[in-house]
């Protein structure tokens, strides 16, 4: 057996899971990015003392060694220079630019000074630096408590120009020149992750109150969405449990879900409706055979009560033979519906000729007919068409059989086949008393009598009229009646013409 | 005993008739419920065999119209399809019994008696007076322990007398509880029928009243 999943807990996780995976997505975004912003920040902290450090003991000094004639002939400010060198420094390229190609500019700047100035800097950003220059080796540092022993990072790991690196917490910039001049510039201690943790304690905060809400919503949503849903179950359970007469609530707005308990009701009234009908025929059935068999019963035991004379032995024989056929007949009658209704018996197509199949029917008929006197009139196109002749023939007979037996003495059964349009359209006309309107319908129901006590009389199933509509429905036709009181009936039964050939007689 | 048997059936009917005709009753018959509430209202009958389904009205409308006209014959509803509702309605619109289609013979003949005996408020089977007795549920008579062979229509005329032993019975009323809407009137008068059965069962077992009926001379005179 399959686990039991709600439905809603479905829907609600599945919508949850999205909201998850979104927050997330975007949380953990944005936590990415305040991260490298901040890193960029520090980053940028470190490129202004290291242009200032490039400058300064490895631009400038050999610029002046190439330019020591010139160096007094522009003096300058040493505030401007400072300040130059600071705005240049985010980039560090156009920096060495302009200060290469400035080198008289600095010339009443010493190394010395412009050293010191950087000293500030980095002291202000509590920042460490080193440099190391050519053969000389340690030229500067500052900050780091045993220079000497501080590794020089090697052109092979790091490459010429400059790259950022992380050395345990710290943060540093390396600057390899061509020649091997080497620069580091680093922040001790940079913490960036410890520094984020309550942002990112924050947002997941936030994230969970998001989802938190999105949950809520979400039962909500499903929650209304799914309340028709529950009625429209727990009603069908209890039709389920046999109140057939429960109906689903469809008084709710027009929605899909509405639109389902409209079908469904619809569904479950006709249900109801077949069965009440199965109910009603197996009542009826039931009652039909039991009338006969009570009476073979009754006649039996009557006779073997005591010694009766030979004429009453015959009376109850024959009483009990009638009954027996009325038995047979109600019994064949019920087991050839019951085959049609399951179409177990396919119809047996084949061409067949109207008349035929017409003069058949008369001559079975016709013994009847005389000793009812009433007069049979059969007028029949000679066409052919495709259907079970057999059981055309036997609603032909069935027609026919009922028209006699509501005739008047006198009275004249006419009886026409035609063709008309696709159909072949067969009529079976009495003189009898008619059918009301309100009886139109009913004819048809198995069993149904219009006048009890005379059907008794002959004895007929009560369900011959049911029986021809079965096969008329099953050829594709119809049998319909046409009938007024006191003005005859006509029972008109059509089927359509598959392949209809003139025959030329 | 006079019964009607009310039922469509044809073949039922006529049935039912010749089963009551054969225990000795007189019996009458109604092929619809208009046909039974004439002939109820006509005939004082003891026992009213009554079909329920039955066109335009049904037998539960019959009881219902027997009762309200304070006709009192006891009522053996006949049900065919024997649910419940139905027989609880026709014992609560007053009939007396009911009986499911499709029945024992032995039963249906039983219930009948027993309806007849408590509407005659005769209490057993066995009936007795002087030295003759009577038994309802085999139709034997006989006399000092000598079975004595009756007709069905002495049969019937001695019920009605022993039924009330010593009462004087009228003889309308001993007429129309043995000679039914079969017989033609031309067939033997009563008197015949107690001539044979004072030849039978002894000359003064049935005194004549003139000019009001017979009855049963409870004291032995011999």
């Amino acid at each position: 057996m399959k686990p039991y999943r709600s439905l809603r807990s479905q829907i609600e996780l599945g919508q949850l899971g999205l909201l998850a995976v979104v927050v997330l997505v975007l949380l953990v975004g944005f936590y990415i990015y305040e991260r490298r912003v901040r890193l960029e920040n520090i980053d940028l902290t470190l490129s202004v003392p290291e242009s200032r450090l490039l400058a300064a003991h490895i631009i400038l000094p050999r610029a002046d060694a190439r330019s020591l004639r010139v160096q007094a002939v522009r003096p300058r400010e040493r505030g401007s220079a400072v300040e130059r060198l600071s705005r240049g420094s985010s980039d560090g390229a156009a920096g060495v630019a302009e200060a290469a190609s400035l080198p008289w500019s600095r010339g009443s700047d010493t190394p010395r000074l412009r050293a010191l100035e950087t000293v500030e800097l980095l002291e202000a950003g509590q920042l460490y630096a080193l440099v190391w220059r050519g053969r000389e080796g340690l030229v500067f540092s500052y900050g780091v408590d045993d220079a000497e022993s501080f590794e020089k990072p090697a052109v092979s790991d790091h490459g010429e120009g400059r790259t950022y690196r992380w050395r345990g917490s710290d943060r540093e910039l390396i600057y390899i020149g061509r020649r091997g001049e080497t620069i580091v510039v680093g922040k001790a201690g940079v913490s960036i992750d410890a520094e984020l943790a309550t942002f990112g304690w924050g947002l997941a905060g936030v994230g969970v109150v998001v989802l938190l809400l999105g949950a809520l919503r979400g039962r909500v949503t499903s929650g209304r969405v799914l309340r028709p849903v529950e009625r429209i179950s727990r009603t069908a359970r209890r039709i389920a449990e046999g109140d057939l007469s429960e109906r689903i609530d469809e008084s709710d707005t027009e929605d899909e879900l509405n639109e389902l308990a409209k079908v469904l009701n619809t569904t479950f009234a006709r249900l109801a409706d077949a069965l009440e009908r199965q109910i009603k025929f197996s009542a009826d059935a039931s009652h039909e055979l039991l009338t006969p068999a009570s009476i073979i019963l009754t006649e039996c035991q009557w006779a073997l009560d005591r010694a009766r004379e030979l004429e009453d032995c015959h009376s109850s024989f024959a009483t009990c033979e009638k009954a027996a056929r009325h038995m047979r007949d109600l019994i064949e009658a019920l087991l050839e519906l019951s085959r049609m209704d399951a179409e177990e018996t396919p119809l047996t197509v084949a061409p067949v000729r109207l008349r035929d199949l017409m003069e058949e029917a008369q001559e079975l008929l016709t013994g009847l007919a005389e000793r009812r006197g009433v007069r049979l009139d059969f007028q029949v196109h000679d066409v052919s068409f495709t259907a079970d002749g057999g059981k055309i023939r036997q609603v032909v007979i069935n027609l026919v059989n009922n028209a006699i037996h509501h005739s008047p003495a006198e009275g004249v059964v006419r009886v026409t086949g035609r063709v008309d349009g696709p159909d072949v359209i067969i009529e079976v006309a009495d003189e009898g008393p008619g059918i009301a309107e309100a009886e139109h319908a009913k004819i048809f129901d198995r069993f149904y009598r219009t006048d009890k006590a005379r059907s008794r009389e002959r004895g007929g199933s009560g369900l011959g009229l049911a029986i021809s509509l079965v096969i008329a429905r099953a050829h594709g036709g119809d049998l319909t009646v046409r009938s007024a009181p006191d003005e005859g009936s006509c029972f008109i039964l059509s089927v359509p013409v598959v392949s209809k050939t003139p025959v030329t007689t | 005993m006079r019964v009607l048997v009310v039922e469509d059936e044809p073949t039922i009917r006529s049935q039912l008739c010749k089963v009551l005709r054969g225990e000795n009753y007189a019996v009458d018959e109604a092929e619809d419920g208009e046909v039974a509430l004439y002939k109820v209202a006509e005939w004082p009958y003891d026992l009213v065999v009554l079909d329920v389904m039955m066109p335009n009205i049904d037998g539960f409308e019959v009881v219902r119209c027997m009762r309200e006209k304070k006709i009192d014959a006891a009522v053996l509803i006949l049900t065919a399809r024997g649910g419940v509702e139905d027989r609880v309605r026709g014992l609560d619109l007053g009939a007396d019994d009911y009986l499911k289609k499709g029945f024992e013979l032995q039963e249906f003949k039983a219930r009948v008696r027993a309806l007849l005996r408590r509407k005659k408020q005769v209490f057993k089977n066995k009936l007795r007076a002087r030295d003759v007795e009577l038994d309802l549920a085999t139709g034997q008579v006989e006399k000092a322990g000598r079975p004595v062979n009756l007709t069905g229509r002495e049969y019937a005329i001695l019920v009605e007398l022993m039924s009330q032993p010593g009462a004087v019975v009228p003889r309308h009323q001993l007429y129309e509880g043995v000679v039914d809407e079969s017989d033609d009137s031309i067939s033997n008068p009563l008197e015949v029928h107690v001539c044979n059965l004072r030849r039978k069962l002894g000359k003064d077992f049935v005194r004549t009243f003139r000019g009001r009926g017979y009855a049963l001379n409870v004291e032995s005179t011999e």
